[in-house]
């Protein structure tokens, strides 16, 4: 009997103890608090209207798949998958079977159809941008969990774009009236936060999602998300020393000293690199209308000097050209770096020897080189005002400038003049970010040269394009072959490091901070599972789910 | 009674020039909202939802003058439109939320402000050349004069970072529901502490000053020396006759100062994300956000001449001379 009682005993808790590795990693529990800047919150939950779009993206409404920049791979979400048909003139989308919304109903085909609809007629309501871009010309439903998107024109790109998608249930957003000022209260979303547990003006709390497809998982593990208000970086700065938020997004000065001193076991921060950084040049007029001219302007920089003074030395240093940076560091071109490479180096020898060569003399002896016409060179460098690290950036530039002989001021000036500025070509030189942490390098390049972008973007009017780099761009969205794409941005790249519209100073870092005290899981230099970019929907979603309470 | 009609029309007609100036000077910044909206986007938007937005905010359409008098319609139907950047939530509805705050804090500071500042005052007149006069207008014109963001950054690093008396942010608990419960209230009260902390430091040495110098005014006049020869006692007369005079002046001050007050302590919301009006404002300007700016301007006007007239109507009451 008592042998038997044993035997009993034991088996429960072997069993216990498999039903517990069966549900998942971690025990479940526990809430993540994160910060976000606005003046209040407000009971909307609407994807489509954007006033909170960052509070319900990924963790209330998943994307059908993320793309793993860092990981070179796709997390599949809502899709299984995706193909595209053989003319690329059309592809399809499988979703995966069994998926519900919060509240019991499936999530299916129709949804998805709906969802994709939304923005043929109301280009606020286009998420993809894809109706906008006249690219998508219809929509059908195949079969319950299949959709077929068409094309006007071969297009291998579109899957760079779904992502963006908000897929919402047809059952509830369909007898709206106008989507883009529908509140959504009491939503139904198909991510692991989906339930509305407090709506006030500092703090909304949103709760776990009771019929979430990976629940079979012990997904998630947290339990709830707290989002606090702030209205300034500042105050978040703050609030992470103090233990009051876990997840900070923001530009920290000095956080060795103020934030991982306070709690070294438990404060941590992580910079990988983001966007490029670079002073546009408007080739258009002299000085900078001869290369020359900017390849010296180029070598006059040190690239190490700035990182570390002006930016902490958070920044990553870019040492090529060619105009992607370290964010695609897969897509790198070994053959054209090695030949233009010499142009991030810190030369300024070089640089004055170029300049002598291409005409720049200093005829008046005031220690400036002037134009080969003899007109005075003294150009300004915009910046917009209050970004103290980029002011310090403008102003070694043109420190570094000086000692070249090429006068040059740091213009600080309102946001909507610098904004115009750069669109329109009327700057002298500006710094600027760049396309280059999307999905793909060839965004980089069209942003750069595609001519119809010419006013509509900061990057594109510096002068600089040619009717052929708009084909190659053209031909790179028309195809799926790997081996011709790489040839394609080879050929851009080349045309990039040889024209220098713009010179390169380094890669943005993404601003990501974490507080280990209440929360595990986190991302960090050596677990790097995900870019840990929290205004992007997917990213945050995917750090999300690696997150449990300690 | 024609005294204060005259002085009611004149705040009518200031008013209205006062909100014809909040609608033009804000038109007369370069740059355009939706351009601002979309910085703050960073790009995430795509252009063409850019375009969308444009068209449907709508005040680029239109010359000045029809704008003009589309805003003075919606003034005085009190319809001020969708904020902008948390479009589309009403300006009246932010504003409600923000208001309660500012007033509840420039209430309470100016309330303690004048208190303090005119018993100090009237000790320091009254005992003049004692430790008091001495020490204390001297003492917190000194402490006034240290800007006001530096104040608040030395009490927020010391008393809330470090030894974390009082909360970092927020105007009561976010953890707890709003509501005049006993725990909400005294949550509001331990977050109010340190703002108001703050805006005493700053605003209590012009009130030493004021008060002082209208007693000091009073004193030399003869119904003092009168009521000292009565055989009053030095209490007495201090309370009854002086103060209770050189309160003219003082009570036109507070009112002015209250209306003032209204703006809104940037620096003190900046620090201790206080929900007020004056960070709010700020941050409109620099999003270009016309409607809430306009919105902000007319209440910071509309309060600052209720309590000018308020303060007329106070001095007509306790001053006898001016009825006459």
């Amino acid at each position: 009997m008592k042998k038997l009682g044993i035997v009993t005993a034991i088996a429960t808790v072997v069993a216990t103890v498999n039903m517990a590795h069966a549900a998942g990693a971690h025990a479940q529990g526990g809430t993540l608090t994160v910060p976000i800047i606005t003046q209040t919150f407000v009971e909307d939950f609407n994807p489509y209207s954007g006033a909170q779009a960052d509070m319900v993206s990924g963790t209330m409404y998943e994307p059908l798949y993320v793309i793993n920049t860092l990981k070179g791979d796709i997390n599949w979400r809502l899709a299984e998958n995706y193909a595209y048909a053989k003319d690329l003139m059309s592809m399809t989308i499988k979703l995966k079977k069994g998926l519900t919304w919060s509240d019991g109903q499936a999530l299916n085909a129709d949804d998805l159809v709906f969802s994709l609809n939304l923005g043929r007629d109301d280009a606020k309501l286009d998420a993809t941008g894809q109706w906008g871009s006249k690219k998508f010309t219809s929509v059908e439903k195949l079969d319950d969990l299949t959709v077929k998107i068409n094309f006007s024109a071969k297009d291998g790109t579109i899957d760079w774009h779904l992502p963006r998608l908000h897929v919402v249930p047809e059952h509830i957003f369909a007898g709206v009236d106008d989507l883009s000022t529908f509140k959504n209260p009491n939503p139904v979303g198909s991510g692991p936060i989906t339930e509305v547990k407090q709506v006030r003006d500092n703090q909304i709390e949103i709760c776990r999602n009771p019929n979430y497809y990976k629940a079979s998982e012990g997904l998630p593990y947290l339990d709830c998300i707290k989002f606090r208000q702030y209205t300034d970086n500042s105050q978040i700065q703050a609030a992470l020393i103090n233990d009051e938020i876990d997840w900070g997004s923001n530009f920290i000065s000095d956080i060795d000293k103020t934030y991982v001193e306070a709690s070294p076991e438990t404060h941590g921060y992580w910079y990988p690199a983001n966007d490029l950084i670079n002073v546009y040049l408007n080739t258009r007029e002299l000085p900078f209308s001869d290369v020359r001219f900017r390849q010296a302007f180029s070598m006059a920089m040190d690239r190490e000097l700035i990182v570390d003074l002006a930016a902490y030395g958070y920044p990553t240093v870019e040492t090529q050209v060619s105009g992607i940076g370290e964010f695609f560091k897969t897509h790198l071109n070994d053959e054209v770096n090695s030949k233009y490479n010499y142009l991030a180096e810190y030369n300024p020898e070089r640089a004055m020897e170029l300049l002598e060569e291409a005409g720049f003399k200093d005829v008046d002896g005031d220690g400036f080189v002037e134009n080969p016409d003899g007109s005075e060179i003294n150009f300004d460098i915009h910046v917009v005002n209050g970004w103290t690290d980029w002011v310090q950036t403008v102003q070694m530039v043109s420190e570094f400038l000086a000692e070249v002989g090429i006068k040059a001021n740091t213009k600080t000036v309102d946001w909507s003049v610098y904004d115009s500025a750069l669109k329109e070509g009327t700057y002298q030189a500006s710094i600027n970010w760049s396309r280059t942490n999307g999905e793909d390098p060839i965004q980089a390049y069209r942003d750069y040269f595609y001519t119809a972008q010419q006013g509509l973007s900061w990057h594109t009017n510096h002068g600089i394009s040619s009717e052929k780099v708009d084909k190659l761009i053209d031909e790179y969205s028309a195809t799926v072959d790997e081996a011709r794409r790489k040839a394609i941005l080879a050929e851009l790249m080349e045309f990039t490091s040889e024209n220098l519209p713009f010179v390169p100073l380094f890669s943005n870092p993404t601003w990501y901070q974490y507080n280990a005290t209440r929360i595990g899981g986190w991302p960090t230099e050596e677990n790097d599972f995900v870019q840990p970019v929290f205004y992007n929907g997917g990213n945050k979603l995917l750090v999300f789910e690696q997150l449990y309470a300690k | 009674m024609s005294f204060i009609l005259r002085r009611f029309a004149f705040y009518l007609v200031a008013i209205l020039i006062a909100i014809s100036f909040n609608f033009l000077i804000p038109r007369l910044m370069p740059g355009d909202p939706v351009d601002a909206l979309f910085a703050s986007a960073q790009g995430r938007m795509p252009l063409e939802t850019l375009q969308a937005y444009k068209e449907m905010l709508g005040f680029v359409d239109g010359p000045l003058w029809v704008q003009y008098l589309q805003y003075m319609k919606s003034i005085f139907t009190w319809d001020l439109g969708p904020t902008i950047m948390l479009f589309p939530l009403p300006v009246t509805e932010l504003l409600a939320v923000k208001l309660p705050w500012t007033l509840g804090l420039a209430g309470m500071s100016t309330v303690i402000c004048v208190m303090i500042g005119l018993v100090i005052g009237t000790f320091a007149a009254y005992n003049r050349g004692g430790f008091t006069d001495r020490f204390m207008p001297a003492f917190w014109a000194f402490m006034g004069a240290m800007p006001q963001p530096v104040t608040a950054l030395f009490l927020f690093f010391i008393l809330a970072l470090s030894w974390k008396w009082f909360p970092l942010s927020y105007g009561a608990n976010p953890d707890l529901d709003p509501g005049w419960t006993l725990e909400y209230v005294s949550s509001v009260l331990h977050h109010a502490v340190l703002p108001i902390l703050c805006m005493i430091i700053g605003g209590i040495g012009a009130w030493i000053f004021n008060m002082r110098n209208a007693m000091i005014n009073v004193l030399g006049e003869d119904y003092i020396t009168m009521a000292r020869a009565k055989g009053l006692s030095n209490r007495r007369v201090m309370t009854h006759y002086a103060a209770r005079n050189a309160l003219l002046p003082v009570v036109t001050a507070v009112s002015m100062q209250v209306g003032f007050v209204m703006a809104g302590a940037i620096f003190i919301e900046t620090v201790f994300n206080y929900p007020g009006v004056g960070l709010l404002l700020f941050k409109a300007l620099a999003a270009r956000d016309y409607p809430t700016m306009q919105a902000c301007f007319l209440m910071i006007v509309v309060f600052v001449l209720v309590f000018n007239f308020i303060a007329d109507l106070l001095n007509l009451w306790l001053d006898p001379r001016l009825r006459k």
